[in-house]
């Protein structure tokens, strides 16, 4: 095993906020009796469903579909009706009732086999549907891919309230080796790395004390600074080999980034032949003065209702903002009868004690969102220019390269609102045609 | 059930606020405010409190006449008023910083479209209007130990071609030469610069590019111990750190930023050497290089650069 560290110079550091964990074992929730299964899981069209009132439906069988986009129930059961509900992307989309009749009848996917060539291991991940941490399908990918170099497990934790990298470190490393390895052989990659923040390195290593020794021989351990937003694909692309992309993606180059849990749902279905039934989620309790933080299993389809009623005593008593992901993207909820999807990482709950947005005051110029925006626009110009409404201009000064990081109205003094505006402007320009 | 708030990403924003950067600034400067009293008296703080307390009440009467009612106090506006305050010398009439900072708030700054827009450095736009209006008044030089007024004044001497071989810098540098109020405390100025520059609240290179220029062209053209001694006693120290450095009329690129010092620099010595009056000439160049940097402000010079897009 070999160890590296490396730099990342642009970015911010985001304040760590220390939590209690209400328990050390990550526990699975009990099966819910009626589940929802929202139609938007995965960037993209949105499907369209294909059962209706009354179908029998066991683990794995179609519910909507639309081109390779494709839902699966993750229970067996039958479907009571199909209703509109909003989703955890702060929109209202179909989603599908199905009453749980506790059974767990499967129909799998593929044929469990023990080693996979390039085209079956395709063909897998591509049927399965299986999303990145980004929303982006894993397949489109590995799509007219020539040659692949390296192999980077993406296992980085950047953000304060934090995300679950650290539960699948612990627990099951070896799967997550396991599949790298299957998927390095299938496309005959030399060099497998996993990247870590500085803080987390001591816990990976105390868990490398399960895995044999001889799986640990190749793999190279890469430590990066706890620097925001270094968890993004092209952001670690650049502080692992100090290279900019424009305009291309890291797998253009040769290195496949994937999530950690990503490869822990590739072991799941290249061994039992199914695969995101469950979702490891954490949700975090900030109502309070001492912030907690537990970690479950809970069955995809599981309203957020019910998996905070599980958690925590109160229910939902004293809890002024819901919020589903991270505290710098993540979107804030009207209501909790969202269902959970297969990608949700985390949810947080703030309380009487969170602070009312900031009123905007004049840009007073000091040039601090240019000093850290990763993209390296310049928030402060294209502010002045999206009032104005002039949208032509702030498309040739590069608006389309945001992504949405929040980097620039976590650090403005004047608390302008740039990330709102940039991408209103995006939206703007995909609507007119400009 | 539906009463939860709804705001847009990000959830977490820093503490800072623009009236607490400017109050770093006025940290940085108190050092400095203190020793000019305690060397100059009664008067000077006299002075002092007529430029802030003018700039504040302009600001005040704007702000009304603008929005029809007070949001919160502009703390920026006490930092410029005491920065005005800084650069006038201890004896003058109190008409001077009464006109600097009517100047400097209503004509530079409101007028220009508030805060952030300001097109040129409003203190030194003040600084040389009061000198011109004031004459003869206004260069009254008073050693900072002794506290009498002498006519020998020897930065002119020194701009005029004399040498200054007997002259020991770090005296000069811990007692200061006659000047402005604020002027002469050359290690409190530097004190307070660089605390400012490891707050990380302005950049380090505009005032060291400054600096190094300064030094360096002065040597080959004066000699050393002249230019400390010119440095220190017509205010550049003060212009480097806390003139320069205002946010809305001084680049943010690099290369932009090192352009700006050097050609603030050059152009401070030149007029040391050729022009009339070396007391002014920070100032002067300080308003030269801003008003340059504000007209070329929209042009891109580097049209290739590689611009990330989606």
């Amino acid at each position: 095993m070999k160890i590296k560290a490396f730099s990342y110079i642009k970015g911010i550091k985001l304040p760590k906020i220390k939590s209690l964990k209400t328990s050390e074992e990550v526990k699975s929730l009990e099966e819910p009796s009626v589940v929802y299964v929202s139609v938007k899981q995965i960037k993209g069209l949105i499907p369209k469903p294909v059962v209706v009132k009354g179908d029998k439906v066991k683990v794995g069988t179609t519910l909507a579909c639309v081109g390779d986009n494709y839902i699966y129930s993750p229970v067996s059961g039958t479907v009571m009706e199909v209703k509109k509900l909003p989703s955890v992307y702060g929109s209202i989309t179909d989603a599908i009732v199905i009453e749980n009749d506790k059974k767990g009848t499967v129909l799998p996917f593929i044929e469990v086999q023990d080693a996979y060539s390039k085209e079956e291991l395709f063909t897998a991940i591509k049927k399965a549907c299986i999303v990145d941490y980004d929303g982006v399908a894993v397949f489109k990918k590995l799509e007219n891919v020539k040659t692949i170099n390296t192999l980077v497990i993406n296992a980085v934790t950047d953000e304060p309230y934090e995300t679950n990298n650290i539960e699948i470190i612990k627990n099951n490393l070896k799967d997550v080796l396991y599949s790298a390895k299957l998927m390095a052989t299938a496309y005959n990659i030399k060099k497998i790395s996993i990247a870590l923040t500085k803080d987390y390195y001591l816990e990976f290593k105390k868990a490398t004390q399960l895995v044999p020794a001889e799986e640990l021989e190749q793999l190279e351990v890469c430590l990066v600074p706890n620097f925001y937003p270094v968890g993004d694909e092209s952001e670690l692309y650049y502080a692992l080999t100090k290279t900019r992309l424009v305009g291309n993606k890291p797998i253009d180059k040769g290195t496949l980034i994937l999530d950690i849990y990503t490869l822990n749902t590739i072991f799941n279905l290249l061994t039992t032949g199914m695969c995101d039934i469950n979702r490891l989620i954490t949700i975090h309790d900030a109502t309070k003065k001492q912030i907690t933080e537990t970690t479950v299993w809970a069955k995809v389809g599981t309203s957020i209702e019910e998996v905070v009623k599980a958690v925590r005593e109160e229910g939902f008593v004293g809890v002024k903002k819901l919020v589903a992901g991270g505290p710098m993207r993540g979107t804030a909820l009207g209501s909790e009868s969202a269902p959970i999807t297969k990608g949700l990482k985390s949810i947080i709950l703030f309380g009487q004690n969170v602070k009312d947005v900031p009123e905007e005051v004049p840009c007073i110029n000091c040039g601090l969102c240019d000093k850290v925006c990763p993209a390296k626009i310049s928030p402060m110009s294209l502010d002045k220019v999206i009032i104005n409404t002039d949208m032509v201009k702030a498309k040739e000064m590069g608006v389309q390269a945001c992504t949405r990081c929040g980097c620039c109205s976590f650090i403005c003094p004047a608390k302008r609102h740039l990330t709102q505006r940039m991408q209103y402007a995006k939206e703007f320009i995909k609507d007119k045609g400009i | 059930m539906n009463n939860n708030w709804l705001s847009y990403s990000p959830h977490i924003r820093t503490n800072s606020s623009v009236n607490k950067i400017y109050l770093l600034f006025i940290i940085a400067i108190i050092p400095a405010l203190l020793n000019g009293i305690i060397n100059y008296g009664w008067r000077s703080l006299l002075v002092v409190i007529v430029a802030t307390g003018v700039a504040l009440a302009c600001e005040i009467v704007v702000t009304l006449i603008k929005n029809k009612k007070l949001i919160l106090i502009d703390v920026s506006s006490v930092y410029v008023g005491l920065v005005i305050g800084l650069t006038m010398p201890p004896n003058i009439s109190l008409f001077a910083p009464l006109v600097a900072s009517l100047v400097a708030t209503i004509i530079v700054k409101a007028l220009s479209g508030g805060i952030g827009q300001n097109y040129v450095s409003e203190v030194s736009v003040a600084k040389v209007l009061t000198a011109i209006m004031f004459g003869a008044s206004y260069f009254k030089f008073i050693n900072p130990q002794t506290g009498v007024e002498t006519t020998n004044n020897i930065v002119s001497s020194i701009a005029g071609g004399a040498s200054a071989k007997h002259i020991d810098v770090l005296e000069v540098l811990f007692n200061g030469i006659s000047g402005g109020i604020g002027e002469t405390a050359i290690i409190w100025l530097i004190v307070g610069g660089v605390f400012l520059c490891a707050a990380k609240v302005i950049d380090y290179k505009i005032p060291l590019v400054y600096l190094i220029t300064t030094l360096g062209l002065g040597y080959l053209l004066f000699g050393f111990n002249e230019t400390v001694v010119l440095l220190a006693g017509s205010g550049a120290i003060l212009v480097a750190f806390f003139v320069l450095t205002d946010f809305a009329s001084s680049p943010k690129g690099i290369v932009s930023a090192i352009m700006f010092g050097l050609g603030a620099g050059i152009i401070t010595v030149l007029i040391w050497k050729w022009g009339n009056n070396p007391h002014l000439a920070p100032y002067y160049a300080s308003l030269f290089v801003t008003i340059i940097y504000s007209a070329i402000k929209g042009i891109e010079i580097n049209k290739n650069k590689e611009r990330r897009s989606a």
